[in-house]
């Protein structure tokens, strides 16, 4: 086609898209005479004007995933027909399905997978598995009853449905205490703890996966799930490590590295829920590290103790230092110096539950972030303006301390690629921008100290160090050291 | 609050300090593209939106400068980014499935993808080529509504041209885009 004969395609096809039938025939005919190309051109045209399902009314990434839907509402998977979607993620589909020969009322969830794993493979796995699995059903976990293929081979899960909603998004909806939160924590722990008592690792612990119920009754979701799709698991043979099960954002050093999953991999996965409990926000800035950097960046990354990572807004020093060491043992990098299970990190909280309880009796309770807002505008009978204003602060706190992550993370990527003059602006900004870890004013030193510009360095430790970062001592040896080499 | 469109003045005239200053400004726009980009992913799977993110802030960083001369010009720009960092992922994908480069991907991304998603994907970005050719207004349309999820009006200001027109263009590219897919796309 030449530029010329597109406009006329485009001339025709405009005349006739809105037309009646019996007038679009006739304009066809009218317009393109003889021309039987420019009228078969613009009739096909026509009919995917009126394809409702053309790819390019749905977002690109979905065309990456899949091009159509392959499961619809009222379809059968197995025994059960799908209700509703609930939902898709990294792994695959959710739908909410009920038995199709209405035996049952019962409702299940089916996990449809998406990872491009052979179907086969993974029903393998699941029947090695199920007996396991079986022998897992504890109140706190939800239920996995079977595995299938679908009609287009795609394997699939079916599950308890719950309802709930993940355990972060119901801490702050609900405004809970560093108490509550910890026991919340807690009670997650205990049930991770009945499966390593089984020897069955979650591997994926989040909390996508890790759901409170409006009654407050924690379910854990796709336990044993990771272990049966990871097509690493040696049952079959290695094929991409790319497909490896996890989530970076949750995932172990040795996960990363590609090491088998432990209890200890769990521990440290509770140990991150724990650390964005405590403090809204992630102990690793991994945000925008490509894959290929993230085991080093992880296994470099210094965490800030949660009670200096800003705490909860609103509520400074409800973290002290011993919630703090409990937070950074179970993140410790090497697996060893965690917890051993999810038992152990339990009875841990449990214990310092129960000695900071005993330090409160008496003490007023302390109110949730909300609740105490709440308290406040009805007794000064102030309406609900109060409370929104606290949830706005709240809000934008946590989008600043998002942004500073980013900003880092930026400037560390800059960095890496030879930009150190931008990584520097970047990290000023992260700093202006409040920079509540002291991570930004951390790499300013480090990029201060590797440019030998040693006052400014100098300058920057002092501030780190009047904000009492304890990292200013180690930094302060290292300039002493530069300073001695002329 | 510095608006997007005065920072771009600022950076055109020299001033390196403003783009930096642009970045949290359009995080949000990139951000929102990204996700849009990458539908049905759930949080806890970020690693892949905001990985776009850098990569679109990195492609804008190498930009022709007067091409930013707003707000909508900054869109379209990113969109035109986002196109390429997604067709090139497309690309890294199918290639490692005939056992080819092995590229660094995110790691979600091994768990997206069906042989036919990426394979159209692959052929509608064929396709738009082709249109520029044809009609390169019309292209750029698509590009900015398919990949950076503009709408009519922020497409209109960034083409300066009216609504109605970019709607029109529209209909017309998505009706031969997807015949043309529908057909093989063979050159006709």
């Amino acid at each position: 086609m030449t530029p010329e004969r597109w406009r006329q395609v485009q001339d025709v096809f405009d005349a006739v898209a809105d037309a009646t039938p019996t007038r679009r025939a006739e304009l066809l005919a009218a317009s393109c005479g003889a021309d039987a190309e420019l009228r078969a051109q613009v009739e096909a045209m026509l009919a995917a004007d009126q394809d409702a399902s053309a790819m390019l009314d749905a977002p690109p990434g979905q065309a990456l995933g899949t091009v159509t839907p392959e499961i619809h509402v009222g379809e059968r998977i197995g025994a059960y027909q799908v209700v509703r979607s609930l939902g898709a993620g990294g792994m695959g589909e959710v739908f909410l399905a009920a038995r199709a020969d209405g035996m049952f009322e019962q409702r299940v969830a089916i996990k449809v997978v998406r990872a491009p794993v052979l179907a086969e493979h993974v029903l393998a796995r699941f029947a090695l598995e199920r007996q396991i699995l079986a022998r897992l059903p504890h109140e706190s976990v939800a239920r996995l009853y079977d595995a299938g293929t679908t009609a287009s081979g795609r394997p699939y899960f079916v599950m308890e449905a719950i309802s709930g909603r993940r355990i972060d998004d119901f801490a702050e909806a609900r405004g809970l205490s560093v108490r509550e939160r910890l026991q919340l924590l807690a009670a997650v722990c205990g049930a991770v703890a009945v499966a390593h008592d089984a020897h069955v690792v979650h591997r994926d612990l989040k909390p996508d996966n890790v759901l409170v119920t409006e009654e407050g009754a924690v379910k854990l979701l796709d336990f044993g799930i990771a272990k049966v799709i990871d097509p690493s698991e040696p049952t079959v043979a290695m094929t991409d490590p790319r497909q490896r099960m996890m989530t970076p954002q949750y995932a172990a050093p040795e996960q990363l590295r590609g090491e088998p999953a432990t209890p200890a991999t769990d521990v440290h996965a509770l140990g991150v829920i724990l650390y964005q409990l405590l403090t809204g926000a992630l102990p690793y800035a991994v945000a925008g590290v490509p894959p290929t950097q993230l085991a080093r960046v992880v296994a470099s990354a210094r965490i800030a103790p949660p009670s200096a990572a800003g705490a909860i807004p609103g509520r400074p020093g409800a973290v002290d230092a011993e919630l703090d060491a409990i937070c950074l043992r179970a993140l410790a990098r090497a697996p060893d110096a965690r917890y051993a299970g999810a038992a152990e990190l339990r009875r841990e909280l449990e214990q310092y539950l129960a000695r900071a309880g005993s330090d409160q009796d008496g003490r007023p309770r302390r109110w949730g972030r909300w609740g105490l807002a709440a308290a406040l505008a009805l007794a000064l009978g102030g309406a609900a303006l109060g409370v929104r204003a606290e949830l706005g602060r709240a809000r934008a706190d946590a989008r600043a301390q998002a942004l500073v992550v980013e900003l880092v993370a930026a400037g560390d990527a800059l960095r890496a690629s030879g930009e150190a003059a931008r990584a520097e602006r970047l990290y000023r900004r992260a700093i202006a921008a409040g920079d509540p870890t002291g991570d930004a004013e951390l790499r300013l030193i480090e990029l201060y100290l590797s440019q030998r510009r040693l006052e400014e360095a100098g300058a920057a430790i002092a501030a780190l160090k009047a904000r009492g970062d304890p990292r200013a001592a180690a930094l302060q040896e290292k300039l002493a050291a530069a300073s001695t080499i002329p | 609050m510095v608006d997007v469109t005065q920072l771009l003045a600022q950076w055109r005239g020299g001033d390196a300090a403003a783009f930096e200053a642009l970045f949290p400004q359009v995080y949000d726009e990139l951000h929102r593209i990204a996700q849009r980009l990458l539908v049905g992913e759930r949080r806890g799977h970020t690693l892949s939106a905001t990985a776009l993110v850098h990569e679109a802030y990195v492609k804008l960083i190498g930009q022709d400068r007067a091409a930013l001369r707003d707000r909508a010009h900054f869109l379209a720009v990113a969109a035109v980014a986002m196109r390429r960092i997604l067709i090139s992922y497309a690309r890294t994908r199918t290639a490692g499935k005939r056992g080819g480069s092995k590229i660094a991907v995110t790691l979600d991304e091994a768990q997206l993808g069906s042989d036919d998603g990426l394979a159209n994907l692959i052929a509608m970005d064929e396709l738009l080529d082709r249109l520029a050719e044809l009609d390169a207004r019309a292209a750029q349309v698509v590009v900015y509504r398919y990949y950076g999820g503009l709408t009519d009006e922020e497409i209109a200001e960034a083409l300066s041209v009216s609504a109605p027109t970019v709607r029109r263009a529209w209909r017309a590219a998505r009706a031969w885009l997807t015949s043309e897919l529908a057909r093989g796309g063979d050159p006709g």
